[in-house]
């Protein structure tokens, strides 16, 4: 064996990641890569410490729409982006958080729809627009019975001067792809 | 420029460079679901990731690059808790 994959709640990959990395083992976890920077760090030095690679399961840094982006953002193509827009208006049932011991728990999901989905437009906005230096936000618990979020508001102000609205909920019905398009997908 | 889930669906640039035509779109809808059914980009993942180890180098997404969106999520809660200007509107 050379790298285990961890896919346990989030807020146990500084707990299991450090264990892999003691005996060697290379660390791919899934996103986000825990629920707050301390325990991240743990795990960072921790990899650090015993030589082995950490990977996070951001896979969206992969595919070839989003790299292309990437490139035309890093060639100037797109000049000096100014404004970005990022709606993450998603939905998910009742059950999915009623059948889940950790979804939607402060202690192992570390928060609701922006920890857990909205994360993988949260990586994308910091890799695509870099480094962002203050932020206004709102949360409310619109629709789900869970102690966490389901709905955040937040205004981002990027180091490049860019500013940004994201939107990201889990208690939009149907899942509006986008946020732009009318629905053609429906929710299970 | 409109991204949707990971597909360029509209773009409308001043200076487009030659190949903005011959975008290839993705049809990837899987992150909408609760469900993975398009493993296309975890695979991808999977392998870039085996790569770094195989080549010695850095994977796409590192602890200390995947650390970058949870000091932003953090940001974003404790911004929230924090709400401390919101103005009342005057009741009509």
């Amino acid at each position: 064996m050379d790298f285990v994959a961890i896919g346990s709640p989030s807020g146990l990959h500084a707990t299991h990641g450090i264990a892999a990395a003691r005996r060697g083992l290379h660390i791919l976890t899934e996103k986000p890569i825990e629920i707050t920077t301390k325990r991240a760090d743990a795990l960072i030095e921790a990899a650090e410490c015993y030589g082995v690679k950490l990977g996070v399961t951001f896979q969206d840094r992969v595919k070839p729409g989003i790299r292309q982006l990437r490139e035309w953002i890093r060639a100037g193509v797109l000049g000096r982006i100014l404004l970005v827009d990022a709606r993450v208006k998603w939905y998910r049932p009742p059950q999915y958080y009623g059948d889940s011991q950790w979804r939607g728990t402060m202690a192992l999901d570390g928060g609701g729809a922006l920890i857990n989905q909205a994360v993988h437009t949260v990586d994308l906005l910091v890799w695509l627009l870099g480094d962002v230096l203050r932020v206004q936000s709102r949360t409310a618990t619109a629709l789900h019975a869970i102690e966490t979020e389901d709905t955040v508001l937040s205004i981002l102000e990027f180091s490049s001067s860019a500013l940004g609205v994201l939107q990201a909920t889990t208690a939009a019905y149907p899942v509006i792809r986008g946020g732009w398009r009318s629905a053609d997908q429906r929710a299970p | 420029m409109i991204l949707e889930q990971d597909r360029i669906v509209a773009a409308n640039l001043r200076n487009p460079p030659p190949d903005f035509e011959a975008i290839a779109a993705d049809e990837n809808q899987s992150a909408a679901s609760a469900v993975v059914s398009d493993f296309r980009g975890h695979q991808a993942l999977f392998k870039d990731f085996i790569g770094a180890i195989e080549r010695n180098t850095t994977p796409v997404c590192d602890g200390r690059e995947g650390r970058k969106s949870i000091a932003l999520v953090e940001a974003i809660y404790r911004a929230a808790r924090n709400a401390n200007c919101r103005i009342d509107v005057p009741r009509v």
